[in-house]
């Protein structure tokens, strides 16, 4: 079972096919280590008599004490800075953005897939996408997430000229434009700002929260949520193949959002989640 | 007609059921202190009959709450160090997945 991830579909270097279907043809505008590991995997199977399987998540949502890309422990710092700060939370992203549809992979969803690629006996030799099945905009679960911390909410600035552009560097599609991000506010730079500092260091102290009430490495963590608050393009992962073979895994990715949530306060990472207002569809 | 029988676990919905007679499988879980190998092993530490042995592999032991595990075992590896060393590790702690 190799893990892999939607960088297969070459998300991270331009805007792609939509949707991302497992029997796209790989992206090779750049070296991607990802193609390297499956070659290896699939030689190594075939020399063996072993099968194998890929499987490629979207934006992993789980509760860690270090992960190299981690979208929900920069958002529950946001958040609880701006309970603590009584500010409404404000989206930082575009109205494009806000909208752009986004499939999120929960951890654990992705371990029952990946468990049931392993066992189920068609499923052997493939690649999967693994997905909540959820469908996820900012626009839907903005004023949710800001009701856990009883906050109100801001959403995109609609003023153009409150943004920066930026042309993505490749165009991997192959046709039309090649896209571009507008960014207002980078996560990285409000985690720097001397009330932030400030704020979660007594947010630290009153909850005995790991780190010693400073921020570690925010430049890489902070700045991973801006690919996901400030999306150029939406993120679409099908999961026809896994379906059609019997795997219907689901789970809302709101609700999982706030329980990876907990799952941090529960490790101490963020404070106690107030869930001032928890509702779900 | 094909018919499948689905469960509900906490938030997760819709998920595979496997065969009674599905048991006494190993298996070998890299980077259990990730984001991803934490999660591989609550799944599959939810079915000890059917993963009678977990293999954690990473140079840290997993931190979980309560310790890992009844069905797992961690061994330290560091996957940066030569494939032969890695071997040597495999081999000295017996490991067959």
């Amino acid at each position: 079972m190799l893990q892999t991830g939607a960088k297969h579909y070459g998300l991270h270097l331009g805007l792609i096919k939509q949707p991302s279907q497992e029997w796209d043809p790989l992206i090779n505008i750049e070296p991607n280590f990802y193609f390297y590991q499956e070659e290896k995997l699939s030689a190594y199977c075939k020399t063996n008599s072993v099968g194998y399987d890929v499987v490629m998540p979207s934006s992993i949502l789980g509760a860690v004490p270090d992960a190299a890309m981690n979208a929900a422990f920069p958002l529950a710092v946001y958040c609880a800075v701006h309970a603590y700060l009584k500010r409404p939370l404000e989206y930082p992203g575009s109205v494009s953005s806000w909208q752009m549809p986004q499939c999120m992979s929960s951890s654990m969803l992705n371990a029952y897939l990946e468990e049931w690629a392993v066992l189920a006996p068609k499923a052997g030799n493939q690649r999967f996408n693994a997905v909540d099945d959820s469908l996820f905009t900012w626009e839907a679960a903005w004023p949710l997430v800001a009701g856990w911390y009883g906050l109100e909410w801001k959403g995109p600035v609609e003023d153009p000229a409150a943004y920066k552009e930026r042309q993505l560097p490749h165009n991997p599609r192959g046709y039309g434009d090649k896209g571009t991000v507008q960014v207002r506010a980078p996560m990285a730079e409000w985690a720097k700002r001397d009330d932030v500092k400030a704020a979660w260091k007594e947010i630290s102290q009153q909850y005995g929260l790991r780190g010693n009430g400073e921020l570690q490495d925010v430049d890489r963590v902070f700045s991973f949520l801006d690919g996901s608050l400030n999306r150029p393009a939406p993120i679409l992962l099908t999961t026809d193949k896994a379906r059609k073979l019997g795997w219907h895994g689901y789970v809302d990715s709101v609700e999982s959002f706030l329980e990876v949530f907990d799952d941090f306060a529960k490790i101490k990472m963020i404070p106690p989640v107030p869930k001032v207002r928890v509702q779900f569809l | 007609m094909a018919v499948q029988q689905v469960h509900s676990q906490g938030i997760f919905h819709g998920l595979p059921t496997y065969p009674d007679d599905l048991q006494g499988l190993t298996a070998i879980v890299t980077g259990a202190n990730g984001i991803s190998g934490y999660y591989m092993l609550r799944v599959l530490a939810q079915a000890p009959k059917r993963w009678k042995k977990v293999y954690c592999l990473s140079r840290r032991p997993p931190l979980i709450e309560g310790g890992l595990p009844s069905n797992a075992e961690h061994i330290a590896c560091d996957f940066l160090k030569e494939p032969g060393e890695i071997a040597e590790v495999l081999k000295k702690n017996g490991i067959v997945a």
